[in-house]
């Protein structure tokens, strides 16, 4: 098995030089541009600090928690469903055609409809997301139950195993991989949506932030809310990355 | 002691093999050889309750198997070690699955003594991915003999793995029958693995199946014969021509 440490390290490491190439990047690109729409790397790691922890840390905070909410609900959700279309055939059959009809709808699209039904409050936000996340999740952990060998099943079955049995021992560590996965796909997606959604009814969480600093022609701050949501994002990666450490040991 | 009554089974109707009986003794090592296809899978899947029979009953003491049961260990031809769990977590599986806490005394004794019996004591905390073919099928040896059976099916536990570490996995199981004296039914494709194993032999073959069972060889629990005897290599003769002459 790898060294945590050097594992740690590593990752360190590969963040770092990802960093460096966009910061580099963005350097170069704000000194051809050279206009105040776009300010260089160094003006906006300043004001990030300025800004943090008052107000940046807030906004942050409402965020991450924000999509923490959404990724349990589409848990919750997502996965005995997928388990049960991808081991009973016959929910499949019912269920699976119409999830197929809804995953490619844009989930924002329907943004009107949950704040409809929902409310204009947190669980209209936090309930786009997770519908965002449960789709990407579902047919992962459908695809992964439905792959599970065949002789797993026949060898707890030897061992005295119950269906319950299959599923604690087998399906649902087979599936674990596929759940890391699929919410390792559905993050990007789901800060994008989240970015528009808590642009309406809410004065926190870091898609205000920036479209608020936008609108007030504050483009560093605007810029300072982009880096924030990086860090969001990449924070969300690594909790992803942690668990499947922890958890997905062969 | 483990009897097969006139057991019939098949697939949608089509029956694979019809009518086979006979009966295995306590110490007792049952070799059926047979091709692909011809049902020994299916003859041990009912034997371990796994698969329903048509007609007839395997009795285990005189009671009919009907389900798994915790007396009645099934090698499979695959290990089928989870991937997920260490060599310790594979092996104790069926006694979580029987309700033996894993922090308990009897769960640590049991996975322990069944580990020793298999000589894999040195690789409990290890997955199976860094396994060997041999010891993958040792682990799944083990997690059968965790549940201290009276009765052990072999499903060809040795077919898909090099010359040398089967015969090495012979020879412990050789060792495993004779001490602990369990009624064993193997099925598999090789004649010299049946010979050297079987205290009787049976050919299984035609269309649906039946079985052909061959006159004893030296008594297993006396023989100490080896690999290179001239005895075994003229069984192995015998039983070559036989099965030739039944599958034509």
């Amino acid at each position: 098995m790898a060294d945590p440490g050097r594992s740690v390290l590593r990752r360190v490491g590969n963040l770092g030089s990802g960093a460096a190439v966009i910061v580099g990047v963005w350097w170069i690109l704000a000194l051809v541009v050279s206009n105040r729409v776009l300010p260089p790397p160094h003006v906006v790691f300043a004001r990030v600090f300025e800004l943090f922890p008052n107000p940046l840390l807030a906004h942050a905070q409402a965020s991450l928690a924000r999509v923490l909410k959404a990724v349990g609900l589409a848990t919750v959700c997502a996965l005995p469903l997928g388990i049960l279309l991808g081991r009973n055939r016959v929910a499949d059959s019912i269920l699976s055609p119409a999830a197929y009809l809804m995953y490619p709808v844009p989930k924002i699209a329907l943004l009107p409809i949950v704040f409809l039904l929902l409310g204009v409050g947190e669980e209209a936000r936090v309930g786009i997301v997770a519908l965002v996340l449960f789709f990407q999740m579902l047919f992962v952990v459908r695809d992964a139950a439905r792959a599970v060998p065949a002789s797993y099943v026949k060898v707890l079955a030897g061992l005295g195993g119950r269906p319950i049995h299959t599923v604690r021992y087998v399906v649902l560590p087979a599936v674990l991989p596929a759940i890391l996965t699929g919410l390792r796909i559905g993050i990007g997606t789901a800060l994008a949506v989240l970015f528009f959604a808590e642009t309406f009814f809410t004065r926190y969480g870091l898609g205000f932030f920036i479209i608020d600093s936008w609108s007030k022609v504050a483009y560093v701050d605007m810029m300072a809310g982009i880096v924030a949501l990086s860090i969001v994002g990449i924070a969300l990666f690594t909790i992803v990355d942690l668990l499947e450490s922890v958890f997905v040991r062969h | 002691m483990l009897v097969f009554e006139s057991c019939t089974a098949g697939y949608g109707g089509a029956p694979v093999f019809r009518n086979l009986g006979f009966s295995v003794a306590a110490g007792e090592l049952y070799a059926i050889i047979g091709r692909s296809g011809c049902g020994k899978t299916t003859l041990l899947s009912a034997a371990a309750g796994l698969h329903r029979l048509e007609a007839g009953a395997v009795l285990r003491d005189g009671e009919p198997i009907l389900a798994p049961h915790p007396r009645v260990g099934l090698v499979p031809q695959q290990p089928g070690l989870f991937p997920w769990y260490t060599v310790v977590r594979n092996v104790g599986l069926g006694l979580e699955i029987s309700g033996i806490r894993r922090r308990s005394r009897e769960y640590s004794d049991r996975v322990s003594r069944a580990l020793e019996a298999v000589g894999l004591t040195h690789l409990r905390s290890r997955y199976p991915a860094r396994l060997s073919g041999g010891e993958a099928q040792r682990v799944s040896l083990a997690r059968t003999l965790v549940r201290e059976p009276d009765v052990l099916l072999l499903d060809e536990p040795f077919s898909a793995l090099d010359a040398i570490t089967r015969e090495a996995l012979q020879d412990d199981l050789m060792k495993l029958l004779s001490l602990r004296r369990l009624a064993a039914v193997l099925v598999t494709h090789s004649i010299e693995e049946a010979v050297f194993l079987g205290s009787r032999i049976a050919i299984m073959s035609g269309s649906p199946a039946g079985l052909t069972e061959l006159p004893s060889g030296p008594d297993r629990s006396t023989r100490t014969w080896s690999r290179i005897d001239q005895a075994y290599t003229e069984q192995c003769r015998d039983v070559r021509k036989r099965f030739g002459a039944l599958h034509g």
